[in-house]
């Protein structure tokens, strides 16, 4: 029985790279429905549901695949606001990047995100990373109640 | 005030052995005075005394010539009384002896008024004693008339004499008397200069002792000072004036000072452009690390989709070329990390702590063996000195080298790893990492530790040729040095010498 995750943001500025992550989250069928969003603004809008996202629907996404290098507003900031905002904080996040660099890794603890997980050049090792972030935050952990937050 | 403002300008002319000579003549001066003084008061006194015995030989001398006389005079009389002639021996003997006694005298007497009285004198007493002879020859008159007339002149002449003769021990007395007194005055008159010397000796060295201390010793403390303040890098105080050897040892500080500071703002410089430079590399490696990746990682990705849809369609040839785009990226990925990650040993602000390296090198070991599954290596590991330095740079370098030994040994059917020490000498641990795997030729030794260089084809042995170099970074810049040993076919040594500060095994 393959475990949902009910939506996912995906806030990634590359198009190939939507295109890779996309691919790996359908190959083990884990995500039901995948938003994505080209850069750190749009992902505001889309959280805040302003903008172009004003009319979506109500509730928050249960996962959040986040880019660091974006345009206009980076993936860090974009942290920032989530983890300091009482009907955002409980979202889980996932960093999704390059970077290995131990700034970038700092930080974003500092700012309080749930898993940090550097995107490997080998597509195997990739698509076997997406598995086991999919499978753990959909299978393993236990999503907050649905009263939190929205 | 002039006269010493004039004197003060000269003082600080002079050099310091002039000025040391001027200071200790300031209380030898009057101390040489005093040994003069010394001296000719000595003389005077021992003048004194030869004067005083002088005298005293003179009295006693013209008393026992007189003695000499009265007894010749009181013999004659006695010869005159009974005609007995031994009566007239005292004679003789008075005429034998009183020439060598006024001799005696004459040779005493210094003074000019007492030679003159002696003179006198000495003529009385040949008068008499011609007189006493010439009564010797009387006929033998009436001895009554002769000895009465004799005892009449006679006393009248030795009274003469007699007064003659005290008046020269009275002279010879007075001038005694003005000679001891002259002597005294004299002693009193030295004391008084000697007492005056003392104490013009005692404010001349308090004198000098203050000349010094301002003159010298607290110029030299001033130098001191502004030592002390150059070690502190605080500003320094202007002078000591002069012209003598501390004062050009006051400019030679300054001088310094103004050197150091020169040095100061070009090392500033220096270590600004060092920080804009560090900074650069920064922003560069954090760029390398996003933006090269991305492009292999979407290489590697879509040539894998495209292996995994069109494999059936493709013939073994194409297969085999698709292979080859995504190994490559991935290789291309693995070359990005290792320069990122030896960048980093060169970037990093290195801590200084001391560390345990059996703990480390004992997880290196475990985490290279749960990826070798199957293969049979045997470790030996000894005990490793306590040494200082940055843990996570030494756990790179040493998993460095212990994964190429777990590599290069793949070869073989039972892998032997040794990791030891080869004794601290002169300061520094000396450690290895020993393998019995292939080896390498010595001739290409120094190609070994160079950034990208490897003596072994990728097909034989996978890697990117940058473990090496980064482990020589990291123990160059732990102040050690890295070299190596090896015969082809039988295996390495790699040495690391680290300077070693605290002692002790772990």
């Amino acid at each position: 029985m393959m475990a949902d995750l009910k939506r996912v943001l995906l806030a990634e500025d590359s198009a190939n790279d939507v295109e890779l992550t996309l691919t790996a989250l359908a190959e083990h069928r884990l995500a039901n429905k995948v938003d994505v969003v080209r850069d750190g603004a749009e992902a505001l809008d889309y959280l805040y549901r302003r903008g172009n996202y004003a009319e979506r629907e109500s509730s928050n996404p249960t996962l959040v695949l986040l880019d660091l290098k974006m345009p206009k507003v980076n993936g860090l900031e974009v942290l920032k606001q989530i983890k300091a905002d009482p009907s955002l904080k409980t979202i889980p996040v996932v960093m999704l990047t390059s970077s290995r660099e131990e700034g970038d890794l700092i930080r974003s603890y500092e700012l309080g995100v749930n898993a940090y997980v550097v995107k490997p050049v080998d597509f195997p090792d990739f698509m076997d990373a997406v598995r086991q972030i999919g499978g753990f935050w959909a299978v393993v952990n236990e999503a907050p109640p649905a009263a939190v937050g929205a | 005030m002039s006269p010493f403002s004039g004197l003060g300008r000269q003082w600080s002319l002079w050099s310091l052995s002039t000025k040391a000579l001027a200071i200790i003549a300031v209380p030898l001066a009057p101390l040489l005075l005093t040994t003069l003084i010394f001296y000719v008061t000595d003389r005077r006194e021992r003048e004194a005394q030869a004067a005083t015995t002088r005298s005293a030989e003179i009295s006693a001398e013209l008393q026992a010539t007189f003695m000499l006389v009265v007894e010749a005079e009181t013999g004659t009389r006695g010869f005159l009384l009974t005609g007995d002639r031994a009566f007239l021996e005292a004679f003789t003997q008075g005429v034998a002896l009183l020439p060598g006694r006024f001799q005696r005298v004459e040779a005493l007497v210094r003074d000019p008024d007492v030679r003159e009285r002696l003179g006198i004198f000495h003529e009385l007493v040949d008068r008499r004693m011609f007189k006493l002879a010439s009564v010797q020859k009387s006929p033998r008159v009436p001895a009554n008339l002769a000895l009465l007339a004799e005892v009449q002149e006679g006393k009248q002449e030795m009274d003469r004499a007699r007064a003659a003769m005290r008046e020269l021990v009275e002279m010879e007395r007075a001038l005694l008397e003005r000679r001891r007194e002259r002597a005294r005055q004299f002693q009193q008159a030295s004391l008084a200069v000697v007492l005056t010397g003392a104490f013009l000796g005692i404010l001349g060295g308090i004198g000098a002792a203050v000349l010094f201390s301002r003159g010298i010793v607290h110029r030299v403390r001033h130098v001191h000072e502004n030592t002390e303040h150059l070690a502190a890098s605080q500003s320094l105080r202007a002078g000591p004036d002069g012209d003598d050897e501390v004062a050009a040892l006051g400019r030679g500080v300054h001088h310094a000072a103004e050197l150091l500071g020169e040095r100061d703002s070009l090392l500033r410089v220096r270590m600004d452009e060092l920080a804009v430079s560090n900074n650069e590399l920064e922003a560069f490696s954090y760029s390398v690390s996003h933006d090269l990746r991305a492009p292999l990682r979407h290489i590697a990705g879509f040539a894998t989709l495209l292996e995994k849809r069109a494999a059936g369609r493709l013939e073994e040839q194409d297969r085999r070329y698709l292979r080859t785009i995504i190994d490559a990226a991935a290789r291309m990925g693995r070359l990005v990390d290792d320069l990122l990650s030896f960048s980093r040993m060169g970037r990093s602000e290195m801590l200084r702590t001391p560390i345990e390296l059996g703990p480390i090198l004992d997880e290196i070991i475990a985490e290279e063996m749960r990826e070798q599954n199957g293969r049979t290596i045997e470790w030996t590991r000894r005990p490793m000195p306590g040494i200082v330095g940055d843990p996570a740079m030494l756990r790179v370098a040493f998993s460095n080298l212990i994964s190429n030994a777990v590599k290069y040994t793949s070869t073989r059917e039972q892998a032997e790893i040794e990791i030891g020490t080869a004794g601290p000498s002169n300061g520094e641990a000396v450690l290895f990492v020993r393998d019995n795997g292939v080896g390498f030729d010595m001739q290409y030794v120094d190609k070994l530790f160079g950034v990208f260089q490897r003596l072994h084809p990728a097909e034989e042995f996978e890697g990117t040729g940058i473990g090496l170099a980064s482990v020589r970074r990291v123990i160059q810049r732990h102040g050690g040095r890295t070299w190596a040993d090896s015969m082809p076919g039988e295996g390495a040594t790699f040495y690391i010498a680290l300077p070693v500060e605290t002692k002790g095994t772990i």
